[in-house]
């Protein structure tokens, strides 16, 4: 049976003459799983919220959206307001009260139900999902994967038939998210909660999805299972890097059957059909060449030799012992950290939640002081240098939330009168110079914030998770752009929880674990040496072949040990 | 300190409103004592070691406020000493001692009812009045927090972009300016979020027709609550009663009257005395209690 039923619906907003939606016409079943995938600024959004009729952007709309049989134009309000659940991006946003019981019992007091049928339903819905022990808590005090957890809780104690997700993990990070995404599909298998989920890190939906939509201006490009929307995606330059890394792989060749979408698939796809006679890529093979010098095995060997002596080139930017503490009787967040930064060297710190990254980079940064150790920056003391020259032609930081970076009207303003894009990196503004720097997508945010950080002429480049929230084309853009920018001679720190991102654009990698870097390799050693934290294409060939750690490596490694008879 | 906590909200303050009532405005000296005693025993089971920390504010203001009275204050017949041309006597100078007294007995029970009241239980009693300020007020106690992290998080960010320069009062002053016109962007673009989270949720304007929304009540109002509030009224009366017989009448000026200490006034005192105490026998009783249950395993 149809749930949701949408049937030509173009939508245009007031101000703009180009139809957002054109002709978009689908059914989704009871109990399916759809994800919603395309580029940034393909109309998802605006699908979703016109299916979610309170939030219907205002606008010039035809054609027409049925639920459960009914017109939800013409339905009364409370009815699809209970059976229409909606989770949007931003975590904090959407939290309403102080406390994470008010938030719970919110939608069921609008409901205007009783308090004993709200202690009932809300001490269910707090069990399930194991909210127990932070439901006297205030919201503020919250993780954020805690507090999109408390969303999707808020708004699953109203007990919807479908459940709508805008981007629901775009801000967490990767443990957070696929948390999320495990508790979206437990929903799913063990009530047949319908799911539409609009997503752009495909790599943990497709799995659990039933069936994929994907969308490009504004049209229904393509609706089918995960393993058969591959052929389609793969066509398109910006929506292939997005595909799970199984999927890639599998699309790189021309093989007939059905297309892996899991890990385990790719891997079983690999050891069928694939021979494993080069099982080591050479350096001069590698796709991503983080080291970006091109040579023989001999002198690649040397500067992994140096690397790990720690003699390769000059410091930049080192920390001695250094501790940090918030507060006078908290804990230690820095304990003792100790590493360096070489000069023209692109070095990723990577590790769990709140481990004390996103602090060592502020540390770096000169915004927060140690109170024991040293930072120096080109061998002298961060806390010699004054304000005036240290953030001029020295250092600068492009922070995790980039909306703090911004603080005039428009991007013009931001980046000066006359910005000139800098040669060699991809910064195109011109259609954007006259919008609020808030209205920009994920994407587009983060480089300019980063084009406006880069005024600053640093040689010294900190980036706190540039990746955070964006699609796989801007992180692309982003990879090539701190490629350049290394090029030019800049040395780069770079705190990321993206595995696939460091893989690609790291000269070394290092964890930091408990207050300390516990590790330091380059990429290949790096997560060749993890066996949980590496990046799915390493997981996906371990043990078929060797220090393999992105997905384009995989698909070289494969190609040359591509059958004759295939 | 659990016992206290447990309580209903409105039983809560229904004692504190008693307690810091008979202190404030009965000002009888052997009352001022016993409610100070009560509000130190109460704070110590309450804070424990942090109260020590707090030892020498509350000994300077007792001091300060005991000092300035008979300096202000020239009433009463017995002439101590004069200072500067300035008579000092004797009442002001009692007047003053109680008075300072009292302020400290006042400040502890505020300070014991700041701990044991938190917001969501304040905002549980603004809403039985007017549950939609409740709501509003719930609101925008989730939402400071949030603004505050993300002046901090605009203030870090631009300090390493140069755009202030602490070494510079100037350009200090200017980038709070900058950053205060974009938190208001910020606000307006976060109200909207939430707006729209609130609406998804079935938030609907009151103004619209056969629409009642409910209010969840995380509180009970248990036995032990009842017998509380019984409790306090009992004492209470017992105590007015005590009062209005005169028995305990007291007066500072024109001269210090005497303390009696009669067979009629111990009553009320002993009565006050239980009041005061309650929170603390309640909480030594559950000890006990725990022992008890304990020892019996």
């Amino acid at each position: 049976m149809d749930l949701l039923q949408v049937r030509d619906v173009t939508f245009r907003y007031p101000t703009s003459g180009e139809a957002v939606l054109n002709g978009m016409s689908f059914r989704i079943k009871k109990g399916e799983f759809v994800v919603l995938c395309g580029e940034t600024g393909c109309g998802k959004t605006t699908l979703l919220r016109l299916i979610k009729n309170e939030l219907a952007p205002h606008g010039e709309r035809k054609g027409r959206i049925y639920f459960s049989g009914k017109d939800i134009e013409e339905s009364e309000d409370n009815e699809i307001t209970q059976n229409i659940g909606f989770v949007m991006q931003r975590p904090e946003t959407q939290i309403v009260t102080d406390t994470v019981w008010h938030e719970l019992a919110f939608g069921l007091e609008n409901m205007g139900l009783s308090t004993s049928l709200i202690r009932r339903r809300v001490g269910e819905m707090a069990s399930y999902f194991g909210i127990g022990d932070w439901f006297d808590k205030k919201t503020s005090e919250l993780s954020g994967g805690q507090k999109q957890l408390l969303n999707l809780a808020a708004v699953m104690v109203m007990q919807p038939e479908l459940l709508i997700l805008d981007e629901p993990t775009a801000q967490l990070d990767p443990i957070a998210a696929a948390d999320f995404i495990a508790t979206l599909q437990k929903l799913n298998r063990e009530f047949g909660l319908t799911i539409l989920l609009s997503e752009h890190r495909l790599e943990d939906v497709f799995p659990v999805a039933d069936r994929i939509m994907v969308m490009g201006e504004g049209r229904l490009l393509c609706y089918d299972t995960p393993g058969n929307v591959g052929t389609f995606m793969n066509q398109n330059d910006k929506l292939r890097l997005s595909m799970p890394c199984a999927m890639r792989v599998f699309h790189a060749f021309d093989f007939t059957e059905k297309s892996p979408v899991t890990v385990k698939e790719g891997r079983t796809f690999i050891e069928d059909h694939f021979d494993r006679k080069i099982i080591n890529l050479r350096r001069e093979d590698r796709k991503s060449l983080p080291m970006q010098t091109k040579g023989s095995e001999e002198a690649n060997k040397e500067s992994v030799r140096k690397l790990r002596s720690k003699s390769y080139g000059t410091p930049a930017l080192s920390f001695h012992e250094v501790s940090f503490r918030h507060q006078r009787d908290e804990d230690d967040v820095l304990r003792y950290t100790s590493f360096s930064v070489f000069e023209n060297e692109i070095y990723c710190i990577l590790g769990g939640n709140a481990s004390g990254k996103s602090t060592t980079l502020r540390v770096a940064a000169g915004v927060l002081h140690p109170y024991s150790g040293k930072v120096n920056l080109f061998g002298k003391r961060l806390s010699s240098y004054k304000a005036g020259s240290l953030y001029k032609n020295n250092l600068a930081m492009l922070p995790q939330d980039v909306q703090t970076v911004f603080i005039k009207n428009t991007v013009r303003e931001e980046l000066g009168k006359d910005y000139k894009q800098p040669q060699g990196l991809d910064f195109d503004f011109t259609k954007l110079m006259d919008k609020h720097p808030y209205d920009l997508s994920g994407g587009e945010q983060q480089l300019c914030a980063l084009a406006k950080v880069l005024q600053q002429e640093p040689r010294v480049l900190l980036l706190d998770e540039p990746t955070k929230g964006i699609d796989s084309y801007y992180k692309a853009k982003m990879i090539n752009i701190i490629r350049h920018l290394k090029q030019e001679g800049m040395t780069i720190l770079i705190v990321t929880h993206d595995l696939e991102f460091a893989a690609h654009c790291a000269d070394r990698c290092a964890l930091f674990f408990n207050g300390e870097i516990t590790s330091e390799d380059a990429p290949w050693e790096f997560f060749e040496g993890n066996n949980f934290y590496t990046t799915a294409a390493n997981r996906m060939t371990r043990n078929l072949y060797e220090k393999i750690i992105t997905v384009e490596d995989a698909i070289e490694i494969c190609r040359l040990n591509q059958r004759d008879d295939s | 300190m659990n016992t206290f906590k447990r309580f209903h909200p409105v039983t809560i303050v229904v004692y504190f409103f008693v307690v810091t009532g008979f202190t404030m405005f009965y000002n009888q000296p052997v009352f001022l004592v016993i409610s100070c005693i009560g509000a130190l025993i109460f704070s110590i089971l309450l804070l424990g070691r942090e109260l020590i920390a707090s030892i020498p504010f509350y000994f300077l203001f007792f001091l300060g406020a005991a000092v300035i009275n008979p300096l202000f204050n020239h009433n009463g017949t017995t002439i101590l000493f004069f200072l500067n041309g300035q008579v000092i006597t004797k009442e002001a100078v009692i007047y003053g001692f109680f008075m300072a007294i009292m302020l400290i007995a006042v400040l502890m029970w505020f300070r014991a009812l700041s701990i044991l009241m938190s917001s969501d239980k304040w905002l549980f009693l603004f809403g039985t009045v007017t549950p939609r300020l409740a709501l509003v007020m719930s609101m925008a106690l989730r939402y400071i927090p949030l603004f505050r992290m993300q002046v901090q998080k605009i203030q870090q960010t631009q300090k390493a972009m140069g755009a202030i320069n602490e070494d510079s009062y100037l350009s200090k002053g200017a980038g709070s300016l900058q950053i205060f016109s974009v938190m208001v962007t910020w606000s307006l673009e976060n109200a909207i979020d939430t707006a729209d989270s609130m609406r998804a949720r079935g938030f609907v304007d009151h103004h619209k027709k056969n629409y009642k929304r409910s209010r969840f009540v995380n509180y009970k109002f248990r036995r032990s609550d009842g017998l509380l509030i019984f409790l306090v009224i009992l004492l209470t009366g017992i105590l007015s009663a005590g009062i209005l017989k005169g028995a305990i009448s007291y007066s500072y000026y024109p001269t210090a009257s005497k303390l009696l200490f009669s067979k009629e006034s111990i009553i009320p005192y002993a009565a006050y005395g239980i009041l005061v105490l309650l929170p603390a026998i309640l909480e030594i009783k559950e000890r006990i209690q725990w022992i008890y249950y304990k020892s019996g395993m």
